[in-house]
């Protein structure tokens, strides 16, 4: 066996177990985590105590989406690592009102390759490897009655900044064969390009208490996007504040019935409407519509 | 709010009885589940997905109370092994306008 195939991890069996997402204990305090979600596999060491949790895991995207399978090897070239603090100040009484308060941390630092063909032709392909980072905080409120038919109130708060660079959308390159004939071939040719992003976010789900399964989060979102270029046209301007801003008000509404076998089913609706209040992006001024969503073992408070 | 006086985590008793509790979402959106076992917090997690709790309790009577948050009348099921003394419990509850509780004495 050649020396590059030794160094080749297939990670098959464990993901096929491990699918969707597990946390395996390995000490009283220690816990194994991981999870596939959007065609990526996460995994690392989460500590837990009762004010702490800390968790460091990286994120990788699988090789085969359709089998769930990551190949590790001297070609793996794009990942993430994720390292996430969250503290806790909860009021948790054996009767009356519970609430639980919790400030979290998190940095990520990431690496991607991106393949472009400056010429237009296929046959000559550029690689740029570039690296992405982002900080978020978070602070959730989550107060509960504590009575049957009790309200239930999370206010949730979050600022994130992120410096993320995305490969350049696909054009239509025209070539003439030998024999005449003109073809179109959709691909990449310009290099990937840089957007600092700074988005300040707070949402409020509310739920009256009541049998019926409704409740209702609000949310209002304000985004800073920059160039990412500099005056000279090189990248590297980590500034969210020279391109545009645009503020984003959605109006959710999610219905959570009792579904046997489906626990944590909702199906959300809302409406939203977006403004842009200075700069110029790619969409009109004023934007809106409805957004719909569906999701499976969800909670009340799991928004952000 | 007044400020209350908060739970504290379980302690391992020497020469009592094994319990293990289990919270299970089954239908509907569970939000919280907490348990307390002779007034100590020894499960406050999400309710999406299987909670569990293994240790140990005195001989004597223990007062267990369960206290689940979710939303309308979603249900969920506790279990209850206390191995040598009992074979394993389960009962499935439905909340009560997003909220019910269960306090026993094991």
């Amino acid at each position: 066996m050649k020396f590059h195939l030794l160094f080749s991890a297939v990670l098959t069996a464990v993901i096929g177990y491990y699918a969707q997402g597990q946390t395996i204990p390995v000490t009283p305090y220690l816990n194994a985590t991981t999870s596939i979600k959007d065609g990526q596999i996460e995994v690392g060491p989460q500590i837990e105590r009762p004010r702490f949790s800390a968790r460091l895991t990286a994120r990788i995207p699988l090789t085969d989406k359709d089998n769930n399978m990551l190949q590790i090897d001297r070609y793996t070239s794009t990942g993430r690592g994720i390292f996430l603090f969250q503290y806790n100040l909860n009021d948790i009484p054996e009767t009356g009102p519970v609430q639980l308060k919790s400030l979290s941390i998190q940095v990520e630092a990431g690496r991607t390759k991106y393949e472009y063909f400056l010429t237009g032709d296929k046959d000559i392909k550029t690689h740029q490897s570039r690296n992405s980072y982002a900080l978020e905080g978070k602070y959730t409120n989550y107060w509960m009655r504590g009575l049957s038919n009790g309200k239930q109130i999370s206010l949730q708060g979050r600022v994130r900044y992120a410096s993320d660079w995305k490969a350049a959308d696909e054009v239509g390159v025209v070539t003439t064969r030998p024999d005449g004939l003109a073809t179109t071939t959709s691909m990449v040719v310009d290099p990937p390009n840089q957007k600092p992003t700074l988005s300040p976010a707070v949402a409020l789900a509310y739920y009256t208490g009541g049998n019926f399964p409704i409740y209702y989060t609000p949310a209002i979102y304000y985004n800073f996007v920059g160039k990412g270029k500099r005056d000279d046209g090189t990248y590297g301007n980590l500034s969210p504040l020279d391109k545009y801003q645009r503020l984003r008000i959605e109006g959710w509404i999610f219905f959570a019935p009792v579904v046997s076998g489906s626990p944590g089913f909702k199906f959300g609706v809302a409406p939203f409407w977006s403004v842009r209040t200075s700069g110029s992006d790619d969409l009109k001024k004023n934007e809106t519509g409805v957004m719909v969503t569906v999701k499976f073992g969800s909670t009340f408070q799991q928004f952000f | 709010m007044a400020k209350r006086n908060k739970p504290q985590a379980a302690e391992a008793v020497a020469g009592g009885r094994a319990l293990t509790l289990t919270l299970t979402p089954v239908a509907g959106m569970i939000n919280k589940f907490f348990a307390f076992a002779d007034h100590k917090l020894v499960i406050n997690g999400d309710g999406d997905k299987e909670r569990s709790w293994s240790g140990t309790i005195r001989e004597a009577q223990v007062p267990i109370k369960i206290r689940v948050f979710g939303i309308g009348a979603a249900r969920y099921r506790l279990g209850i092994d206390l191995p040598g003394t009992a074979d394993d419990q389960k009962i499935e509850l439905t909340l009560q306008g997003g909220y019910h509780e269960i306090s026993l004495t094991l």
